[in-house]
């Protein structure tokens, strides 16, 4: 089995992606968008104020 | 396509379907014809019991109680908040304001609710009473921002675009940041399940491009926070270096939320007419699993499948694709195919975050887990913050609050390679889920040789 490293997933279900697309692996990328898929998030709380990802 | 998680994360709660207004617009599938109301019904206190205990079970992280209008069941309400609270479950809520009182603003300050949305959809009462049809409606609203205001609310206001009102976007913006508004969204008026025609309101293709600019434009001429609550197909919105602050709202509906109407049902989004199950008599884990056409890719458009936007964009609004384009795997109505490529050029440039390299660090305070079969879903007070794999999941369980690590200590835990490691912090704390320390400190505070559990 392949040694996990310490990692971040995404929701994409990697092994029934329709289409996978590589740009964000490929470029390392951290802004990977699943950190603002929440539906009703405004934005403006107090602990996040700063932090708009 | 999208993972299964154990359960949703955020579940939108309608305590109430009446509601003071009959917007023109009103995504409520339950208001057909305009506005004109279909039913009443509401949660009562023995079922926000019910409801809140099953998903605190299933460790549902955040909780958005709406309507209808929820200040109209007041008692269900703050009673749902309380209970929210002792079992950590984080709240918000979408109201109209226009029931809420002086007193209501402090009690839900009290109570902990954490964000509250409401609506105004012109900047004066000729234009905002006229499209949610209540004269009045304006002035209430107004009334009830100023009381939230007071008690130290910071409430987001949402415009929500449609043919009646388009014009006014500029002034409304202009408007609501005279008022004191921090952070205003938008969002482009959706057609509700129900809905036989909605083309007098829908916003045009051209309309769209031209809202979103207008938007982006004054928010920065006005100088405040614009962004929107809906998911647009990238390829729609093309601009997408210009427009970066629209960009991540892929559609959430049955991969990471739900919405529970007023009579228990649960729906993958509060637009989508089609139920799965009843939280009254069922658990939410066997109707969040009923879901599974929401996430294996099935309501894709074909068009969409090949796209290599697709990941980040999810092919916009399903809703209005069924609505609009009759089926709920047709194409988003604000899609645009032949940009594709440009706006992929447009995302290969977009800005890169720079990670930060981390030598000393502790475990954010608000840190929530909870553990998945790929490892564990992330929050940071009430944000997503990330997935994390298992063994990322196992070092971030490791961390005892409130103690400062050190790189090279933390490296003989688990054999870690040390650029895997080093890696691995910085996005943590990008995240903000670990938070950078001084390298000196004080002897009481060093305890970073102890791979303890918390």
């Amino acid at each position: 089995m392949e040694r996990q490293i310490l990692d971040f997933e995404t929701i994409l279900d990697k092994t029934n992606a329709i289409k996978q697309s590589s740009s964000c692996e490929e470029n390392d990328c951290v802004n990977c968008y699943d950190c603002v898929d929440c539906y009703d998030c405004d934005f403006n709380c107090e602990e996040c104020d700063t932090d708009r990802d | 396509m999208y993972k299964t998680l154990s359960a949703p994360l955020v579940v939108q709660i309608e305590i109430e379907s009446a509601c003071p207004n009959t917007c023109m617009h009103c995504y409520n599938f339950w208001r057909k014809n305009n506005g004109s109301k279909s039913y009443n019904s509401h949660l009562s206190l023995k079922d926000i019991g019910i409801i809140m205990h099953k998903l605190a079970e299933a460790k549902v992280f955040e909780v958005v109680f709406t309507g209808g209008e929820p200040l109209l069941n007041k008692s269900a309400l703050f009673y749902g908040i309380e209970l929210a609270q002792k079992l950590g479950i984080g709240v918000s809520l979408n109201s109209n304001l226009i029931p809420l009182t002086e007193k209501d603003a402090v009690f839900l300050k009290r109570l902990g609710v954490h964000s509250i949305l409401t609506s105004i959809m012109g900047p004066n009462a000729a234009i905002h009473d006229g499209i949610v049809l209540r004269n009045g409606s304006f002035e209430d609203t107004i009334r009830g921002i100023k009381y939230l205001q007071k008690v130290g609310f910071s409430p987001t206001v949402n415009i929500v675009v449609s043919q009646k009102n388009k014009g006014y976007l500029k002034k409304t913006i202009k408007f609501l940041a005279s008022l004191g508004i921090n952070y205003i969204s938008s969002t482009r008026a959706g057609c509700p399940g129900n809905c036989s025609d909605f083309s007098t309101l829908s916003l045009s293709f051209e309309d769209f491009r031209r809202y979103l600019e207008e938007l982006y434009i004054t928010g920065q001429e006005v100088g405040i926070s614009v962004g929107v609550l809906e998911s647009y197909p990238y390829c729609g919105i093309k601009e997408l270096l210009r427009y970066q602050q629209f960009l991540g709202r892929r559609c959430s509906a049955g991969v990471t939320t739900v919405t529970i109407g007023s009579n228990g049902s649960v729906r993958p989004c509060s637009h989508l007419d089609i139920q799965y199950g009843n939280l009254l008599s069922e658990d939410i884990k066997s109707i969040w699993f009923k879901m599974d056409e929401c996430r294996n890719g099935s309501m894709i458009p074909p068009e969409c499948r090949k796209c290599p936007l697709l990941e980040i964009c999810g092919g916009g609004c399903r809703m209005e694709a069924k609505m609009r384009c009759g089926s709920l795997n047709a194409m988003d109505p604000y899609s645009s195919p032949k940009d594709i490529n440009f706006a992929l050029q447009q995302f290969n440039k977009l800005p890169k975050r720079e990670l930060k390299i981390v030598s000393a660090f502790s475990v954010a305070e608000k840190v929530r887990i909870r553990l998945e079969k790929f490892g564990s879903v992330v929050f940071v007070a009430h944000r997503f913050k990330a997935y994390l794999n298992r063994k990322s999941t196992d070092f971030l369980m490791g961390l005892k609050p409130k103690k400062t690590y050190f790189v090279e200590e933390v490296m003989k835990w688990g054999n870690y390679e040390e650029e895997e490691l080093k890696r691995f912090l910085s996005k943590l704390a990008d995240k903000k889920i670990i938070l950078q320390r001084p390298r000196k400190i004080t002897g009481g505070e060093r305890d970073g040789t102890t791979n303890s559990r918390f």
